[in-house]
């Protein structure tokens, strides 16, 4: 059977007292690494949430066609007294089908850090285990907020391939960044996010959609 | 199970900070000897004593407790790692019951330290009656725990979260509490628990409410 | 329309009001023991009829709003809760007017003052949750608390009553049962129907209040 990905359909939410969305429609498929841009404030971090379950939409609906996602978001969600070892020996344990503990340290380049607690790390060594963390069962919906933001190119290529693996087994892959130079290379499609709203939505194939979305962006960036 | 990967996570926290169990013995100890020392500018006799003692070992349980668990759930919040778990697919009710084992494991330790600590400093024997003590401080601090992990969470995001959770689980914890000095009180007179007590019947009454609530109400307590 | 409704019910619930001061100043004659003093019980036990009632319309629109999340709800509990404490307050205080009067005491413990004097603590916790709880989460976060305290307030009642007594200091003249004079029962059962009605009156005039509150806090924009 073929999974529908994620679908969002007539997404309304009020959030601290703004009108974020209005009846905001969009569909990631699957096998698809979707850039969602937007300048600050566009509602990039709340779609992601509502997205992924953590906040709740006042109207509209969210369809998820697999139960195992992978979200990471302004935080990694790890236990800072824990080491990396036990952070993601947990983590694997709640998950179904997770990699093997060693093969998931090498992947990221943590294995030096394994007995290390999380709270002693740098924000780049804890931002990749957070993305190993995410990414370490076979995810079929995998939302990233900002994840480049603290990452230095060797990790951001780690990330890359992770990301590029998961959805060539199929899964839906959803980025909010404004990390364009680093990430534009591997999206398969991009979304502009204005004022809550769809402005623009490109895909990487279509050289003069894509050119348009993003003289749009860098214009309102003045 | 899920349930005991999260215990596990749960008291491995605990066992790296010791806070809770750290703050709750301080505490207690120091309560104790602050009570003691009060206690014996009075000139009470040994029957007196042991009248009084229940309900100062569980003053300073509840208090001592009440502190302790204010900060418990910065584990979670620090890092957002609660919200992890949500989207992981754990659900409130699972995370819930291996808090609540996990504290009570924890302040049950703690408590039975303190008592026995009150009783040493009062002179009061509790050997007779040990089997009962334990018993009930299990069920006390269970019914506690329960409550406690609960409103725990609808103060982990206020700015005023150590002050705020004793504001609005002293009041609520009456019941417990009572039953709680009841019923020590009626073990250390006859040496055993009283299994005909109403206050034995109450207590685990409000062990299963509380947990039930617990388990109902969490969801919404934690979900944004 | 809605405000013709509130207008009219004020109006009525006015009436009521004057026409148990009333009765209760002008109609009912001195008591033969405590003299005028002891006008003061009519107030203090509608006061505690009111304060129940509030426990009891907090609790349906505490579970109400978990259930449907509909504002108007939230606005109900923290109505209810607002009232019930000032309520309670007048039951406390016009309590310990009234026993010092009667006893030369301002407060014994027994199971009707302790029960109160919890009754008000519980809504104490509730003020501070509302003032203090994180801003972001406070109709989930109250709800819950309110629903806990709801179902607290009969557990305190039972329990009180199993602890061991001293005296009864209600005495027993003022006891329903007790009250030979066919007028004092009827000025009793008026003045409780009368300010169970103000108490309606003031739930709704405070619910329409904090749903034009959260109205004009939803259209300032905070920023993205």
């Amino acid at each position: 059977m073929h999974s529908d990905g994620l679908k969002l359909d007539g997404i309304c939410k009020d959030y601290a007292g703004l009108r974020v969305f209005n009846s905001l429609s969009l569909q990631f498929n699957p096998g698809e690494i979707s850039l969602l841009i937007g300048a600050n404030g566009s509602g990039k971090s709340t779609l992601l949430r509502i997205a992924i379950g953590l906040l709740t939409p006042d109207s509209g609906t969210v369809h998820r066609s697999s139960a195992a996602v992978g979200y990471v978001g302004h935080l990694n969600s790890l236990y800072m007294q824990l080491s990396v070892a036990e952070n993601l020996d947990f983590w694997s344990s709640i998950l179904p089908e997770a990699e093997n503990i060693e093969t998931l340290l090498m992947r990221w380049g943590l294995t030096k850090y394994r007995n290390r607690r999380v709270a002693g790390l740098s924000k780049g060594i804890q931002t990749r285990v957070g993305l190993a963390r995410a990414l370490c069962a076979s995810q079929k919906t995998i939302l990233l907020d900002e994840p480049t933001a603290s990452l230095d190119d060797t990790s951001v290529g780690g990330l890359i391939t992770a990301l590029q693996e998961k959805a060539q087994s199929g899964a839906v892959v959803v980025i909010a960044s404004h990390d364009l130079a680093r990430l534009l290379p591997i999206a398969t499609r991009v979304v502009l996010l204005r004022d809550g709203i769809v402005a623009s939505d490109a895909q990487c194939g279509n050289h003069t959609e894509l050119d348009a979305l993003l003289t749009q962006y860098q214009g309102n960036n003045r | 199970m899920i349930f005991v990967t999260l215990l596990r996570k749960d008291l491995l926290i605990e066992l790296r900070g010791r806070e809770v169990f750290a703050v709750t013995v301080g505490l207690s100890l120091m309560l104790a000897v602050v009570a003691a020392f009060g206690i014996g500018t009075a000139f009470l006799n040994p029957p007196q004593l042991s009248a009084v003692f229940p309900a100062i070992a569980w003053l300073i349980f509840i208090f001592a407790a009440t502190v302790g668990l204010g900060r418990s759930l910065e584990a979670e919040t620090q890092d957002a790692a609660i919200e992890g778990l949500l989207v992981a697919g754990v659900s409130p009710p699972q995370i819930y019951s291996a808090k609540v084992f996990s504290n009570s494991l924890v302040l049950c330790l703690g408590q039975l330290i303190g008592m026995c600590l009150l009783a040493l400093l009062l002179a009061i024997n509790l050997s007779d009656a040990w089997s009962a003590l334990f018993l009930i401080s299990a069920l006390v601090v269970f019914g506690y725990s329960a409550l406690a992990t609960l409103l725990t969470a609808l103060c982990a995001t206020s700015s005023l979260r150590g002050v705020l959770l004793p504001l609005i689980l002293l009041p609520v914890i009456a019941p417990l509490f009572f039953s709680a000095i009841e019923l020590t009180h009626e073990a250390l007179e006859n040496g055993r628990l009283a299994l005909d007590s109403p206050w034995l019947s109450l207590l685990v009454g409000l062990d299963v409410v509380y947990f039930l609530l617990g388990l109902n109400l969490y969801g919404a307590a934690i979900k944004e | 329309m809605k405000n013709r409704y509130f207008e009219l019910s004020t109006v009525f619930v006015f009436l009521a009001v004057a026409l148990a001061n009333y009765l209760i100043f002008i109609y009912v004659p001195n008591e033969r023991v405590m003299g005028p003093v002891q006008r003061i019980f009519y107030f203090h036990v509608a006061a505690a009829v009111a304060a129940y009632i509030s426990v009891a319309v907090l609790l349906i629109a505490s579970l109400s709003y978990l259930a449907t999340r509909k504002p108007v709800m939230d606005g109900v509990s923290v109505a209810a809760s607002e009232v019930g404490f000032v309520f309670c307050s007048i039951v406390m205080v016009s309590g310990m007017i009234w026993g010092h009067a009667a006893w030369n005491t301002f407060f014994r413990w027994e199971p009707r003052l302790v029960s109160f004097l919890f009754l008000w603590l519980i809504f104490l916790g509730l003020t501070c949750m509302r003032r203090f709880g994180d801003p972001s989460r406070a109709p989930e976060h109250s709800a819950v608390l309110g629903v806990i305290a709801a179902l607290t307030v009969p557990v305190v009642v039972y329990s009180i009553q199993l602890l061991p007594q001293t005296a009864q200091l209600h005495p027993v003249v003022v006891e329903n049962r007790g009250l030979k004079e066919p007028s004092f029962q009827s000025t009793l059962f008026y003045t409780m129907a009368a300010v169970a009605t103000l108490t309606g009156l003031l739930i709704w005039l405070r619910t329409r209040i904090a749903v034009l509150e959260s109205k004009r806090s939803k259209r300032q924009p905070t920023g993205g």
